[in-house]
């Protein structure tokens, strides 16, 4: 799923939706078909017969989201899905990302350390081209060094706690 | 996307009534009107004339479609084949332009139909090259541009590309060819010029070269310096192709047969005048009698092809006409040199009028009296004066002049046929 997802001109929901299970590869009808099913866990269901281009920017990324599964791929790679939601929005990403009934393996890339929530196996941390962390998030969130019981605030202490390291 | 979505967020099926609509009034206030009847080929090439209009749509239809592709991202994230993605999104446009060339063509073969042969399906191919070529720069465009720069630019260089070259001075005469239109209106004894379809051919090669590169590369900067590369080298190699060419891209038609003698003339016809046949024979040949009457010694053979067999007379026959006026027109026009250019500062003017007036006279064509009462005094005088000699006289007389009808010089003395009374009765 690309950061910025853009509506095709003149196209719904549901058409934006099975038009990209098409472009991977589905037939018309599987890809129509299959496109009810990827609305549903994207939690646009209601807007599935919306314009496209009339959507606000958390229910764009979840179209987004919706036609990256409509196929039913087992691996999703996701670039800065929640960049420029609010934090409601962010929060309400994730949980549609937490019930999603496709895909073996999820990859997350993100700036936004709050991201990192009870969903996630593995933090790789990349800097400046290198890795100064790879393991369990748990491994990660020990690292910090603050933040109490905010997962979030924690999340953001290890994470300054790794890169100070790695200086 | 739906079949029904495709279609109706595509340009081109709004473009597609006004489309056919100028199509249609285009082929009735030129091609049908004045286009040669009878004949396929010429049928043909004024009908490939609509390219001027379904090739606009085309490329703006393919600029819209390339833009919205482009917007999304498209190419960037299928698994398919992306010749087939564009492809897909193209079909409402192929169709429209397909509808507006058929429904060119139907209009124009309604003035062939029953003539021998069929369409020119060499013509055909290189209009419908010539439509996937402007196809291809319309891609171009949109995957190159902005969304409304691309479609302003689109419309603008389809504009200059179909019209300017064709309609401004600015441009040579030949530059009309590149864009595949425009390919003259050759009567039965012409064909199109090779060069002039070449040039097309090339272009339109040249302008998909340039769509295919915004489609299949995936480094832009490589599809930004390909595509119009390919467009310039191309364009430029049909400009060397069409730059002998002038105004009207017509070469002889080759091929023609011939009948055995009759009364010792042979005559060579298309087939396209076969309705006609045993009147055109009989016909030329009593007015080949009559010009060898008056001593002018046509040759033997009288062809209605321009350049064969060799040392033949050409006159030119068109199809479905009558017979008599035809012909006599034709010996009229053989025996007539080309007009003179504009630049002559001497001008033999009563010399072209009269002899032109009595040779029409002697061809017997339907407007000879009409000719003669319209023409100036003194020529007409002239012309009454040759008509009243003996006909060998007036043979003469027409021999005398004819040289000064080639030349930029005054009317000569022997313009006046009392020059040739002694001569006639010696």
């Amino acid at each position: 799923m690309p950061q910025s997802i853009v509506p095709v001109t003149g196209l719904t929901v549901r058409e934006q939706v099975a038009y990209h299970g098409w472009l991977k590869g589905m037939s018309r009808a599987q890809a129509w078909k299959d496109s009810g099913e990827a609305l549903r866990q994207a939690n646009l269901t209601d807007l599935a017969d919306r314009p496209s281009g009339k959507l606000s920017g958390g229910q764009l990324r979840r179209v987004g989201l919706a036609q990256t599964i409509v196929h039913r791929p087992s691996v999703l790679l996701l670039d800065e899905p929640t960049a420029g939601l609010d934090p409601a929005q962010r929060s309400a990403f994730r949980e549609i990302l937490n019930g999603l009934a496709v895909g073996d393996t999820v990859l997350v890339s993100t700036h936004q350390t709050s991201d990192l929530s009870g969903l996630f196996d593995s933090v790789v941390v990349l800097n400046e081209g290198r890795s100064p962390f790879t393991g369990s998030a748990d491994a990660f969130l020990a690292r910090a060094t603050g933040g109490g019981d905010s997962l979030e605030r924690r999340a953001e202490s290890a994470y300054a706690s790794v890169l100070g390291e790695a200086a | 996307m739906t079949t029904r979505k495709r279609w109706i967020t595509s340009l081109s099926l709004w473009l597609a009534l006004p489309m056919i609509a100028f199509v249609v009034s285009i082929n009735m206030e030129d091609g049908l009107q004045f286009a040669t009847r009878g004949y396929w080929l010429t049928a043909t090439t004024v009908a490939s004339e609509a390219v001027s209009v379904t090739g606009v749509v085309a490329a703006l239809g393919a600029t819209w479609e390339a833009s919205r592709l482009r917007r999304a991202r498209v190419l960037a994230i299928t698994s398919r084949n992306r010749l087939l993605v564009v492809a897909e999104t193209l079909v409402p446009t192929v169709v429209v332009v397909l509808m507006g060339t058929l429904v060119s063509y139907a209009m124009m073969a309604t003035i062939a139909l029953g003539a021998p042969g069929g369409p020119a399906w060499h013509v055909i191919a290189v209009n419908l090259a010539a439509l996937t070529g402007i196809l291809g720069w319309g891609l171009f465009l949109g995957f190159a541009l902005p969304p409304t720069l691309a479609l302003a630019v689109c419309l603008a260089s389809t504009y200059v590309w179909y019209f300017v070259t064709a309609g401004s001075g600015s441009f040579p005469l030949w530059a009309r060819y590149l864009s595949g239109g425009f390919l003259g209106d050759p009567s039965v004894w012409g064909a199109v010029d090779p060069r002039a379809l070449g040039a097309a051919l090339v272009s339109a090669l040249g302008l998909a070269a340039a769509g295919l590169c915004a489609v299949l590369l995936r480094d832009r900067g490589r599809a930004l310096l390909a595509g119009p590369l390919a467009v310039v080298m191309a364009v430029g190699v049909g400009c060397w192709v069409a730059r002998p060419l002038d105004h009207h891209p017509v070469v002889p038609r080759t091929g023609i047969e011939c009948d055995a003698p009759v009364g010792g003339v042979t005559v060579c016809l298309w087939p396209e005048l076969a309705a006609d046949h045993e009147a055109l024979v009989s016909e030329v040949v009593r007015q080949h009698r009559t010009f060898s009457a008056l001593g002018l010694e046509p040759p033997s053979t009288v062809s209605a092809a321009m350049e064969e067999p060799e040392g033949s007379m050409w006159i030119p026959l068109v199809p479905r006409a009558d017979p008599r006026p035809v012909v006599a027109a034709g010996f009229v026009e053989a025996f007539m040199p080309a007009a003179l250019p504009d630049s002559c500062e001497d001008f033999p003017e009563n010399t072209v009028v009269t002899v032109l007036a009595w040779l029409r006279t002697v061809a017997q064509t339907p407007d000879h009296e009409e000719y003669r009462a319209s023409i100036p005094a003194e020529p007409a005088r002239y012309l009454d004066g040759v008509l009243d000699l003996p006909p060998r006289a007036q043979g003469e007389w027409y021999l005398a002049n004819r040289p000064v009808l080639e030349t930029c010089s005054p009317d000569p003395d022997t313009l006046d046929p009392r020059h040739f009374e002694a001569g006639a009765t010696s």
